[in-house]
């Protein structure tokens, strides 16, 4: 039971890096989309169970998308991590309520977009097209509508229960 | 004490979940390094790099074969979807098709006539057929560096590098990566893909470059060349590298600086048929050459014009 609380988070993460690299016959400006869905998964073990999701795993799932997608190696771990840690780090905030952890993630998803273009400017050497990445946040938001309600469940066994509260007294 | 301990929760022990402020540890500023390392390297396009991308791909592409098991009632949906859309639409559009075709078919059959008439008074030497595999297309690229497709094909098929690629619209791109069973094909569109075509009725000689956007640039054409939107564009055949009437799209945009409007939808990729055609002008054997120089075989050669490139702007071509 404890080695698959550590098994399912790590799972999760692969499963949804082979869907971000099959081909969905989706046009090439919104498929941007598609590696942000492991983003999603990262930074929810991230701020949820850290201690979970070792950092190679992360860094292997990167590697294993850009072996995948012919990208440059290193970029999508890069981004992966940037995600791991932003959750690790709001971590304090994951016990503040949903709203707060919905901003958190909605922040973490704009800087990882951010981060994201701001490495493809660098190693192109010129600025690059914004808005796909723009568009790719947006619906990885949407989609994390999905995903996250199934990872939660995924978790539910294992992780903190949000519903409990420790309090003196009564 | 008993009254501290949960099911799924031990207030009692110590330790392994740590309750403290948030921390990095130790491997991930190490990590990031890595990373960083790696993408240098992929910068200045380290064969050690290319050569071991491949392997692992190759390594995984099982994986990949099997993911596309469940997917592939999912684009069927999609296409089923799509298609009842624009139906009617569509329904018009090879109405309108079917008639021009009809005239055309008649013309066409009646230009074969005349040419092979003209063939068989110049004893020309007749062109070879081409053999192909179809394959199905089982990875894609995703974001601003590459467009490349990874189909399941490879070399117990007879895939080599450096064999064109089309589907039922046109000409797609080019192997330029094999493994035991699957191969990386470059599209047209891609940043480093420069394919030498000719361009309308007269026939004007250019060469159509990548940028990764959805339609190509038309490059080096002589200055007199009048070029319109809607010409046909094909490959040229020179280079050996495809043969020669491989049609692509139509010229589309400014005509101070024409772009193609490319016939088959990069973005759904599906079934691809790789040619077998072995460089005619390459083929060259290896005692014919001049003493003292090695002469590669043809399949070298393609293999060194196939080779991977950087996926950064200033790819040498």
């Amino acid at each position: 039971m404890r080695a698959l609380s550590y098994v399912v988070p790590i799972l999760s993460i692969a499963v949804l890096t082979v869907i971000a690299a099959l081909p969905w016959g989706l046009p090439t400006e919104e498929r941007f989309f598609l590696p942000m869905l492991p983003v999603v998964a990262i930074h929810y073990w991230a701020l949820r169970r850290p201690q979970a999701v070792p950092e190679w795993a992360i860094f292997m799932a990167g590697l294993l998308l850009d072996v995948f997608t012919h990208g440059p190696l290193g970029y999508w771990p890069l981004i992966y991590l940037a995600a791991y840690a932003l959750g690790v780090l709001g971590q304090d905030t994951g016990r503040r309520g949903k709203l707060v952890r919905l901003a958190n993630f909605a922040a973490a998803l704009a800087a990882v977009a951010a981060l994201g273009w701001a490495v493809a400017s660098l190693y192109f050497l010129e600025l690059a097209d914004w808005q796909p990445y723009v568009r790719g946040a947006g619906l990885a938001a949407l989609a994390a509508i999905l995903i996250v309600p199934i990872l939660h469940i995924l978790d539910a066994p294992y992780g903190p229960r949000d519903d409990m509260s420790l309090t003196r007294g009564g | 004490m008993g009254r501290l301990r949960h099911d799924k929760l031990n207030l009692t022990r110590r330790g392994s979940e740590p309750s403290g402020p948030a921390r990095i540890r130790v491997a991930l500023p190490a990590l990031v390094l890595i990373c960083l390392g790696l993408l240098l390297l992929s910068r200045v396009n380290h064969s050690m790099l290319a050569n071991a991308r491949w392997r692992i791909a190759e390594w995984m592409s099982p994986v990949l074969q099997a993911a596309m098991v469940p997917l592939e009632p999912v684009r069927h949906v999609g296409r089923q979807i799509a298609a009842q859309v624009d139906m009617t639409e569509e329904l018009r559009r090879l109405k309108t098709e079917n008639q021009k075709l009809a005239n055309w078919e008649w013309r066409a059959r009646q230009l074969e006539r005349k040419l092979l008439d003209l063939e068989a008074l110049t004893k020309t030497v007749q062109e070879p057929k081409i053999d192909f595999v179809t394959s199905r297309v089982i990875a894609d690229s995703s974001g601003a560096f590459v467009r490349s497709v990874m189909i399941d094909a490879g070399e117990t098929q007879k895939v080599h590098a450096g064999y064109p690629v089309i589907n039922a619209d046109g000409l797609v791109g080019r192997v330029i990566e094999t493994g035991l069973s699957s191969s990386r094909v470059l599209l047209v569109n891609d940043l480093n893909s420069r394919i030498p075509v000719v361009v309308g009725k007269t026939s004007v000689r250019a060469v159509m470059a990548g940028d990764n956007g959805a339609q190509p640039k038309l490059l080096f054409m002589p200055p007199d060349a009048k070029i319109m939107p809607g010409d046909d564009v094909a490959t040229s055949g020179t280079g050996g590298l495809f043969p020669r009437g491989l049609r692509i799209g139509v010229v589309t945009g400014d005509p101070a600086a024409p772009r193609v409007k490319l016939r088959a939808d990069l973005d759904v990729l599906e079934y691809l048929s790789v040619l077998f055609y072995d460089t005619p002008a390459l083929d060259v054997p290896a005692d014919a050459s001049v003493p003292g120089v090695k002469t590669s075989t043809a399949r070298e050669k393609d293999a060194r014009f196939a080779s991977p490139r950087p996926a950064g702007p200033e790819a040498p071509r």
